[in-house]
């Protein structure tokens, strides 16, 4: 395992495995070309999801990454759902299917809001959320954010703050929100103790000062994007930021830890 | 500096801004203001001079001038560059609106300003960076910057990187919003590390991540050297 200087011990709550029809820059997509960009940014573990969920719907990918990975302790795996009328995850009831995961040691889920053309109002998504919900098994949303400006308008802030109002044992956790949200997000994390976001795209100045204070560092989770995007801006923001080591832990990996190990089996 | 309409900038003074240079290690940066871009010109300028004159070892002020008032550019060059002792010049041709050729052509009196006094600028490169391939072949006493580079995809042809590679008095900042894995590297690669600065667009973006970018990056630690600094004390003439 890769050791910084200051016992962080990295768990990336972001990222996947998987190619995607536009090649990633970087040109990494295997587990193996993921576990080199860990060693090299001294990430010990990734919770990963399969590329092919997002590109094409959650079956054939949640079975392939279980397949791929199995044997890298280091990769925790994520499965990606659907609100399943319409029978995309197979004849499962949601229960049965949330139920299934977890045996498999399943125990977070993404959703992908934007490009999955989903509707997250309550009264689509009940239950599916209230299923995670009664398990407390955390809830990643990916608005396929490629600029931070899209903060602003991928994701419905309204339904944000109705799911986390209405579902408060679940844990919901926004990736790649940009640091030019401040004015909605405030309000939302001074009102609710199980919204947290991850930090790959936070890049408000001294924003991850600011949230410690006054929200708490339990809101914030380590995160990279990768392999699409970087560790390097988060990582960096992280090891720079001027807050207790206390709480460069806590977001460096232990908050996700935490989540993981209150998931109710 | 400042405040910005669209959205919360946190801690966007100078003083502010020095505490978390000092936390970095960044021991210099140039500097403009918000209201220059998005507002009154004149009334950003004037406050970076006063962040220039409280710390005067830490940053260097650049001038803004807004080509909607033309009537204005020439004095405001002569109190900037006279009376506030600013440095380079700054052109923002997307938040200044800068969409068509002609309305370069405003900028003409400030090109030829900075020809005569051998100034550098900065520019917000998107649109029109062809405009400013054409302008630094013609104002060869200037250096041009084309800022927000570091991010490259990699995928679009980019004609400011093209034209930091072939035109002497082009460089590139490595500032740029979406941190593509394994794309500074790329942009090092095709530029060459003499031909870029650092940047960071802090306190608008958060400075640690920004430099992240060059730390972290893949590149022999003299390219680093020389990004993170050195080149700059050239293009700004600082010898501390």
């Amino acid at each position: 395992m890769p050791k910084n200087n200051i016992g962080l011990h990295l768990f990336d709550c972001n990222s996947t495995i998987g190619r995607k029809a536009v090649r990633n820059p970087g040109c990494a997509y295997t587990p193996e070309d993921i576990i080199s960009i860990m060693d090299y940014y001294m990430i010990n573990r990734a919770l990963v999801s399969h590329a092919i969920c997002e590109g094409n719907g959650p079956l054939p990918g949640n079975k392939m990454l279980l397949s791929e990975i199995n044997g890298y302790d280091r990769f925790i795996p994520c499965w990606v759902l659907l609100p399943n009328l319409t029978g995309e995850l197979g004849d499962k009831k949601i229960s049965d299917l949330i139920d299934e995961m977890l045996e498999k040691g399943v125990k977070a889920a993404k959703i992908y809001p934007y490009n999955h053309r989903l509707c997250l109002s309550e009264w689509c998504m009940r239950e599916l959320l209230s299923a995670l919900e009664e398990h407390r098994i955390p809830l990643l949303m990916d608005f396929s954010i490629v600029h931070y400006s899209e903060s602003v308008w991928k994701i419905p802030w309204n339904d944000i703050y109705e799911i986390c109002r209405n579902h408060k044992n679940l844990p919901v956790i926004l990736l790649r929100v940009g640091g030019n949200v401040n004015r909605i997000l405030f309000p939302l994390l001074d009102k609710f103790e199980n919204l947290h976001i991850d930090i790959s795209y936070y890049m408000s100045n001294d924003g991850l000062e600011i949230i410690c204070e006054k929200f708490g560092a339990n809101h914030l989770l380590f995160g990279t994007g990768m392999p699409t995007y970087s560790p390097a801006g988060p990582l960096s923001m992280l090891l720079y930021s001027n807050i207790s080591l206390k709480e460069k832990r806590m977001i460096g990996g232990e908050n996700m830890d935490r989540l993981l190990k209150s998931v109710i089996i | 500096m400042g405040p910005h309409g669209e959205f919360h900038i946190p801690r966007n003074t100078p003083e502010w801004m020095i505490k978390i240079m000092d936390r970095i290690g960044v021991s210099k940066a140039a500097i403009s203001h918000c209201i220059s871009l998005e507002s009154d010109f004149k009334v950003g300028n004037a406050i970076v001079y006063e962040a220039i004159k409280k710390f005067p070892n830490r940053f260097i002020g650049y001038a803004v001038l807004n080509p909607h008032y033309p009537e204005e550019i020439g004095e405001e060059l002569e109190r900037c560059f006279k009376h506030y002792g600013m440095k380079a010049i700054k052109f923002h041709q997307s938040l200044h609106q800068i969409k068509y050729p002609s309305d370069f052509e405003r900028y003409r009196l400030v090109l030829e300003y900075a020809e005569s006094n051998n100034l550098t600028m900065l520019c917000h490169g998107f649109p029109l960076p062809k405009k400013i391939e054409e302008a630094a072949r013609e104002y060869r006493n200037v250096n041009f910057i084309i800022a927000h580079c570091g991010s490259w995809n990699m995928r679009e042809e980019s004609e400011a990187l093209s034209a930091a590679k072939h035109v002497p008095n082009i460089y590139v900042d490595s500032s740029g919003s979406i941190e593509w894995y394994g794309a500074f590297e790329k942009v090092v690669d095709k530029v060459g590390s003499d031909k870029i600065l650092f940047g960071s667009d802090f306190p608008w973006c958060n400075l640690a991540f920004m430099i992240g970018r060059i730390l972290f990056a893949r590149i022999p630690d003299e390219d680093k050297r020389k990004i993170l600094g050195l080149n700059a004390k050239k293009l700004y003439k600082i010898n501390s």
